[in-house]
């Protein structure tokens, strides 16, 4: 091979390469763009680290309510500690490190369980206690509203049960339901 | 004049540029710490302080409160049906011996499918789990009657599921995960019924006639707990023996006058659980055995005092599988919501008894999150709370598991001469041999359409009784052409 060949032959690879790269990063972007990052609640075994690994300071992960599955019970096993001294609000009684899960008296015998969404981390407390004892009706999704959706969600690459994958951008969230138990 | 100290010499001009810098390093520092920090609230703005106090919920009226007993206010309708000549019983809560265990002549078909098991007859019933009795031709299930807004002790034909009679008073029960939950005693001069809100009824099982009654948390103080009381009376020696919490632990009543015999005093104020109480007998003594909210205890059939007790076995959630004896003093307790299982030995110290824990299993090797295990030829069978069944012996060795491929959620099961029938949650029934060697199913079929099939089941005559959440079926498991 010559020098003239050589030259020419590289020159054709890098543009090949070049190409590749920009066709690449085009459909990398189209994807991206069509898709989202989302939470199977029914892998999610309720690890913590979505309150932690998230590159974003206060998590885009929220704990969600499926009200639907809920059984308003008196003693949630989401809300409260497993020996609480007493079935009332005091900190002490609570899961939630934040007071994220707020909790109303609707009558005799139900109460009706929320979320405050700025208090909440994501630390699934409350998700392991619902989903181990109770109905499973409390789980975690990723907002969008806070997602920045990152090329590689760092959520993701620690989640032990693989349970974050991106989904398609026009159904964003995968919610439990009574319909959708599994 | 004294020279001043050097360190009081003002610094040269070198020195107080150098001052300068640093001064001017410093403000920049702080002035660029203002600016991150008004950044910060500004774009994440601090949620105010709130204190987490008791009463944040606005809860209304006290949850307890009834205005007055009910049960003077009950009402007995006759119905169209008939007792039959039926043979077999199933006088309660687990069966004629209080174990969970059929034996006698029945034969029982191995090959279900073509009818088998034929559904008999099935009959609607108010949402709940709520487990029938049976004896002399007659079925006995304690329903919540949605539209009357009342508890009713129903009196069923074995033969063809028709009324024969209904007692039934008012009590308001909204829907709690079911409501109805506990399954009559019976025998064959009384039948006495525990309701969701702790109003006990004792009535004549052939007319229906009210003998007497009692409203544990008016009477007693006692305090329904919660999802309702889950606790199968038992009758022993014409008696009623009931555990209440509030001003007393336990109660023994006279079945044919209502005249409470003895009462234990509740001396730690543990409360009612979802446990009924369990018979046994150790070094001579007989005695009644339950697990309350702070522990087990041993009362005396005798006179109710206290024989033993201990600390070693609560569960702050729900305690709900009853305890059973496996010989020697042993006593077995599983439970659901993380608790496990524990082993409990009686022994005679200085002529008392005292209970030791042998030792404790996980939960993920057994435990009970609702119905409880069965000791049968030396080995414990029970549903664990991942949904398996599973069997291991005294020691606790878990010597199989039915696998991830055949589980059965909170449903019920029993033994019947040899064969373990086991319903799942939607009532798919699992015929299996009750076999320490090895998980071996024979046969399954699907009984029932409905969901939360969580009812003990009941046998008799070769005929099993089986629930979901609103209706209950009559099965032949004979497979015998009538």
């Amino acid at each position: 091979m010559n020098r003239r060949n050589f030259l020419s032959g590289s020159l054709r690879g890098s543009l090949m390469l070049a190409l590749g790269g920009v066709l690449g990063a085009i459909t990398g972007r189209a994807k991206a763009r069509n898709t989202v990052w989302q939470i199977d609640p029914f892998q999610c075994t309720q690890c913590g680290r979505c309150a932690t690994e998230c590159v974003l300071e206060l998590s885009a992960v929220k704990c969600v309510h499926s009200f639907d599955m809920c059984g308003y019970c008196q003693l949630c096993t989401g809300y409260f500690e497993p020996d609480p001294n007493k079935l009332n609000t005091a900190a002490e009684n609570q899961l939630c490190p934040t007071g994220a899960l707020v909790r109303s008296f609707i009558e005799d015998p139900y109460y009706e369980y929320t979320i405050n969404e700025p208090l909440c981390v994501g630390c699934a407390k409350c998700v392991k206690g619902c989903t181990m004892f109770g109905n499973g009706s409390l789980h975690l999704q990723i907002r969008h509203d806070r997602c920045v959706n990152c090329n590689e969600c760092s959520i993701a690459r620690a989640c032990p049960a693989d349970a974050i994958h991106r989904v398609p951008a026009d159904r964003p969230y995968q919610f439990k339901s009574r319909e959708r138990k599994s | 004049m004294t020279e001043p100290s050097p360190s009081l010499k003002l610094p040269d001009r070198s020195g107080r540029r150098g001052l300068m810098v640093t001064a001017t390093l410093a403000l920049s520092v702080v002035a660029v710490l203002l600016l991150v920090i008004v950044f910060r609230v500004s774009n994440h703005p601090l949620q105010p302080l709130v204190e987490r106090q008791p009463g944040m919920d606005r809860t209304g009226r006290d949850l307890q409160a009834e205005q007055e007993s009910p049960i003077a206010l009950g009402k007995l309708v006759m119905g169209s049906g008939s007792a039959s000549d039926l043979p077999g019983d199933w006088r309660g809560f687990r069966g004629p011996k209080g174990d969970g265990i059929f034996s006698g002549p029945t034969t029982i078909a191995r090959k279900w499918g073509s009818g088998i098991p034929a559904t008999l007859w099935d009959v609607s019933l108010g949402e709940g789990y709520a487990g029938p009795a049976v004896l002399n031709g007659r079925v006995y299930v304690l329903d919540y009657d949605e539209t009357k807004q009342a508890d009713a002790l129903r009196c069923l034909s074995f033969a063809d599921g028709k009324e024969i009679w209904r007692y039934s008073y008012p009590v308001k029960i909204k829907r709690n995960h079911g409501m109805s939950r506990t399954t009559p005693a019976v025998t064959e001069k009384f039948v006495v019924s525990l309701g969701p809100k702790c109003h006990v009824v004792c009535l004549e099982p052939v007319s229906g006639k009210f003998l007497w009654g009692l409203d544990l948390v008016r009477d007693y103080e006692a305090e329904v707990p919660l999802w309702y009381a889950g606790q199968c009376p038992l009758i022993q020696d014409g008696c009623a023996i009931l555990a209440v919490g509030g001003k007393s632990l336990m109660l023994k009543v006279d079945c044919a006058t209502g005249k409470t015999l003895w009462s234990t005093p509740n001396v730690h104020g543990w409360k009612m659980t979802h446990c009924s109480v369990l018979p046994m007998e150790f070094a001579g003594r007989k005695m009644f055995v339950y697990c309350g909210s702070g522990g087990v205890v041993g009362v005396s059939a005798d006179d109710g005092s206290v024989l033993w007790e201990t600390d070693q076995w609560k569960i702050s959630i729900a305690t709900i599988a009853t305890p059973i004896p496996v010989g020697n003093g042993k006593i077995f307790l599983a439970g659901g919501y993380n608790a496990g299982s524990l082993m409990l030995q009686l022994k005679e110290v200085e002529g008392r008894l005292v209970a030791k824990p042998l030792f404790r299993l996980k939960p993920t090797e057994f435990g009970a999150t609702q119905q409880t295990p069965i000791f049968y030829q030396d080995h414990i069978y029970g549903v664990r709370p991942d949904g398996q069944l599973a069997c291991l012996d005294v020691d606790g060795k878990v010597l199989w598991n039915s696998g991830a491929g055949a589980k059965f959620g909170l449903g019920p099961f029993m033994i019947a001469n040899g064969l373990i029938f086991v319903l799942n949650d939607d009532g798919l029934l699992t015929l299996a041999e009750a076999s320490p060697v090895g998980y071996h199913p024979i046969t399954q079929a699907r009984v029932l359409q409905g969901h939360d099939a969580w009812a003990p089941l009941a046998l008799a005559g070769g005929r099993l009784l089986a629930r979901d959440l609103t209706r209950m079926v009559c099965l032949d498991i004979t497979g015998e052409e009538k």
